[in-house]
């Protein structure tokens, strides 16, 4: 039947819609050219997959705490994200790639749960046109596109993103999230009501422990890296502790900053974007712990209650730069060649080598 | 003497695949014909010495060039020249010879060879192991003063043997060195002592192959300059890049050979075929190649007379009869070969039959993959002891590099695959890639290309940026001959 449509003239500019469709329903039909002729099994598709389901536990409390509504947010969200994703494909003439099928979950589970459907729409569409396709499409992003929707959004319409917050398994709204309540009174929420998602807050932050194993679970596969989430969480819990010492009337304890906001989602699952990250591993490590500090200092300093989304999105520019940087002065030429000052690994060639006696041996000729 | 073991950085362990030879050693019947290409091994094509209608003997030469950098290639039956076929330069064509075969047990020796090599002078040993054939094998020949290298036998500084199993599907040392031929290797490991400048020779075997490294380390006692490393399994562990630093503790020369820093890189089989042509006089005439992947229904090992043609080998072996891909030495690096009529010669160690064949079914990327092998953990197989099965399908289709990493993380010399690939493919080729992303490191291992999840042909893109370097004339030559002396560069750029 697929094929059946796809041969109508009017479906052509389609093409990538049904190539997509099949490839998903069916599998590929291409061979390895060579070079190497037995390649790993792993595929974007699925690499993606692994991602979504590492947010699976955040879907499911948001489900269970704000009511069925989310799934419709969630609908919203791939089916505008892939609207713009589908027709850049078509105009493109290119495939249908798959990192939407992540930005499409991300950026829903960032928004509070009392979100109206529209702002669903415009944000994540905002998000994919923006964030990535205006870029060229997949790999070529320099920012997360669901933090740019989440952008997009919260200064497009502040005041329906900042101030109504359903109360996790109820209908009561409130203004406070728990960053409001400490940064207007210093009043620190329990750490249970944190991580077992009880306190209002975005529609898939509120789960922490279901974040962090979800986290957890796609390090473990290796789709997603540690060093990330590492530096970010403990430059965080090191500043914050700092700060709270020298200042605690500004910044929050450490425990209470790791496990409030959107931290956890951040450090886990926006933050270790691979497109949008530093790929030198030196550069993974200031990229985290900027991140860190960049989300201590908007917390406590600023006139917003959290800073996750800003210090992401920030640091996302600074990404090529820092990989400039690391590969700069860990990638020097060999040049500099005056004897004596070699590099050690080259000084052991030349202490091993033989040239002396060498150059007294008969050649051929 | 058991060695230190150091390993490199990054590297892939492949699980256990589907379809490893089993150790199992047969003699196919003789072939009805025999193709002997005129260039087998280091490094030039040979001059036919025959011409069509002359009746050979099995052993005897057939092609000989004391010119260029070469050995001699020989009949491997007896029987009558059909057809010569020269080297022809222009047509980048290294010819052949082709032999139909006539039952005969009449098989030339070299004439001096003796069982009591070490009465033998230097310089006999190293004619008889030119004469034989054996002084092509090897990553860049074994020197003896008869041109069959690019250095002389006094250059060498270091032997390497090795065979580490480190391939998806790599020979069974227990065949290679079955039967006497661990004596034959220990020996042989002495005769070429001997005859290259005494210099300290390094034996590279699998880690998991422990009652062969023992009965290796008896045979070898009384040698000190004898090391036996055992190594894990890691890929590209038999790559002379990673080899020579890691047993070595020496820096390898990126961009040019391992001779040329005065190595001698072999593998095991070589050093028995050195043994058989000093002691038993015998020519390099058959090979005991390792016939394995899912296409064979019964894998094994075959001692093949050089020069028959595949499709006779895999006739007799019990391939599928599907459609096959045949692929010499390596999966991940070898090249297909192209028909049934292609020669088996003396460079072969393995021939891998992979199932043409395209993996469809229902929703595939969520299938749990209890086979399926993955560098990460993403298929249920990283939590079984299964068998991997091997195909060659993509499994997936082409996307746009997501900078996930994979390359980065198991490339063994350090360099960021997916950063040089990006820029060879966009063309911006400049002197940056050479002396800073050091795009010359590449050893072409092909791992990078294995793990990608976007299925990015990477090795494939930075060889070609390097060859387009090359052809700029940018090459990798100011950041290595300032910190090495390097040998035997006259003798190069005269390989056809």
């Amino acid at each position: 039947m697929l094929l059946q449509a796809r041969k109508n003239r009017y479906m052509k500019p389609f093409g990538p819609v049904f190539d997509a469709l099949e490839a998903a329903v069916l599998g590929m039909e291409e061979m390895t050219e060579g070079d190497p002729h037995c390649v790993d099994g792993l595929d974007i598709k699925r690499y993606m997959t692994v991602v979504i389901i590492g947010l699976m536990p955040a879907v499911a409390a948001a489900v269970l705490a704000f009511g069925p509504r989310m799934l419709a947010v969630i609908m919203v969200s791939y089916v505008f994200g892939g609207l713009v994703e589908v027709s850049f494909a078509m105009a493109r003439k290119k495939g249908i790639h798959e990192g939407f099928l992540v930005t499409g979950l991300i950026f829903p589970l960032t928004l509070p749960p009392t979100v109206p459907l529209w702002i669903v729409a415009v944000g994540v569409a905002a998000g994919t046109l923006f964030g990535k396709e205006v870029f060229g499409g997949t790999g070529r992003n320099v920012f997360n596109p669901a933090l740019v929707g989440r952008l997009f959004v919260t200064i497009a319409f502040p005041s329906i993103m900042t101030t109504s917050w359903q109360v996790p398994g109820s209908d009561a709204v409130t203004s406070a999230t728990p960053l409001v309540m400490y940064k207007t009174g210093q009043t620190a929420t329990a750490l249970s009501h944190l991580l077992l998602g009880q306190a209002p807050g975005s529609m898939g932050e509120v789960f922490r422990i279901g974040l962090i194993a979800g986290g957890i679970f796609v390090i473990w596969t290796r789709v997603s890296e540690w060093r990330i989430p590492v530096s970010y969480l403990g430059s965080v819990a090191v500043l914050s502790a700092l700060g709270h010492y020298a200042l605690p009337g500004r910044v929050a304890p450490p425990l209470f900053q790791l496990f409030a906001g959107g931290l956890m989602l951040g450090a886990f699952f926006m933050a270790t974007d691979p497109v949008t990250s530093p790929f030198t591993r030196p550069g993974k490590w200031v990229f985290g712990t900027m991140c860190g500090l960049l989300t201590v200092l908007i917390r406590g300093f600023s006139g917003y209650v959290e800073g996750v989304m800003f210090s992401i999105v920030i640091m996302n520019s600074l990404a090529p730069l820092i990989d400039h940087m690391v590969l700069k002065t860990t990638f020097r030429p060999r040049r500099p060649t005056p004897a004596g000052t070699a590099s050690p690994a080259a000084g052991v060639a030349c202490a091993n080598c033989t040239c002396g006696a060498a150059a007294g041996g008969g050649k051929e000729e | 003497m058991i060695g230190r073991r150091r390993q490199f950085r990054g590297g892939y362990r492949f699980a256990r695949f589907e379809g490893q030879p089993a150790a199992r050693l047969f003699t196919p019947e003789g072939p009805e014909r025999v193709l002997i290409p005129l260039r087998q091994g280091f490094r030039d094509a040979v001059r036919p010495v025959v011409r069509t209608g002359d009746k050979v003997r099995a052993g005897q030469t057939v092609g000989i060039d004391d010119t260029g950098v070469s050995s001699p290639v020989h009949a491997s039956v007896a029987g009558v020249v059909e057809e010569v076929r020269g080297p022809d330069g222009e047509e980048n064509v290294a010819g052949h010879i082709v032999i139909r075969a006539r039952p005969s047990d009449s098989v030339e020796r070299l004439s001096g060879c003796s069982p009591n090599w070490s009465d033998l002078p230097a310089e006999k040993i190293e004619g008889l192991l030119y004469a034989s054939g054996v002084a092509a094998l090897g990553d860049g020949g074994i020197p003896t003063r008869h041109s069959s290298s690019i250095i002389a036998p006094e250059d060498v500084e270091a032997v390497i043997v090795r065979d580490t199993g480190s391939e998806m599907y790599h020979p069974s040392l227990s065949v290679i060195l079955g039967e006497s031929r661990l004596g034959a290797f220990a020996e042989g490991l002495r005769i070429l002592q001997k005859v290259l400048n005494g210099a300290p020779v390094h034996v590279a075997v699998n880690s998991r192959e422990a009652e062969l490294i023992e009965r290796l380390s008896n045979a070898l006692q009384d040698c000190d300059s004898v090391r036996v490393h055992p190594r894990n399994p890691v890929y590209p562990g038999d790559f002379a890049e990673v080899l020579i630093p890691a047993l070595l503790g020496r820096p390898f020369p990126h961009g040019y050979a391992p001779a040329n820093i005065g190595v001698v890189v072999l593998d095991c089989q070589a050093v028995v075929h050195a043994y058989e042509a000093v002691v038993e006089g015998k020519p390099l005439t058959e090979r005991i190649v390792a016939l394995c992947g899912p296409g064979f229904r019964r894998t094994s090992h075959a001692r093949v007379a050089i020069g028959t043609p595949l499709g006779d080998l895999a006739r007799q072996a019990g391939a599928n009869a599907e459609d096959l891909r045949f692929i010499k030495n390596s999966t991940l690096t070898g090249p297909k070969l192209p028909d049934a009529m292609c020669p088996i010669d003396r460079t072969f160690s393995t021939i891998v039959a992979l199932p043409e064949r395209t993996e469809t079914g229902l929703l595939p990327f969520i299938r749990p993959g209890p086979a399926e092998d993955g560098y990460a953990r993403t298929f249920l197989s990283c939590l079984l002891p299964t068998a991997r099965k091997a195909s060659a399908s993509l499994k997936g289709e082409p996307r746009p590099c997501v900078s996930c990493g994979y390359c980065q993380d198991v490339c063994p010399t350090g360099i960021i695959p997916h950063l040089l690939y990006k820029y060879a493919a966009r063309g911006y080729l400049e002197e940056n890639l050479v002396d800073e992303l050091r795009i010359f490191d590449c050893i072409g291992c092909n791992l990078c290309s294995y793990v990608c999840p976007s299925k990015i042909g990477l090795g494939r893109h930075i060889k070609s940026g390097r060859e387009k370097l090359l052809q700029e004339g940018i090459d990798n030559s100011a950041n290595i001959l300032p910190f090495f002396s390097l040998k035997g560069l006259e003798n190069e750029g005269e390989a056809q």
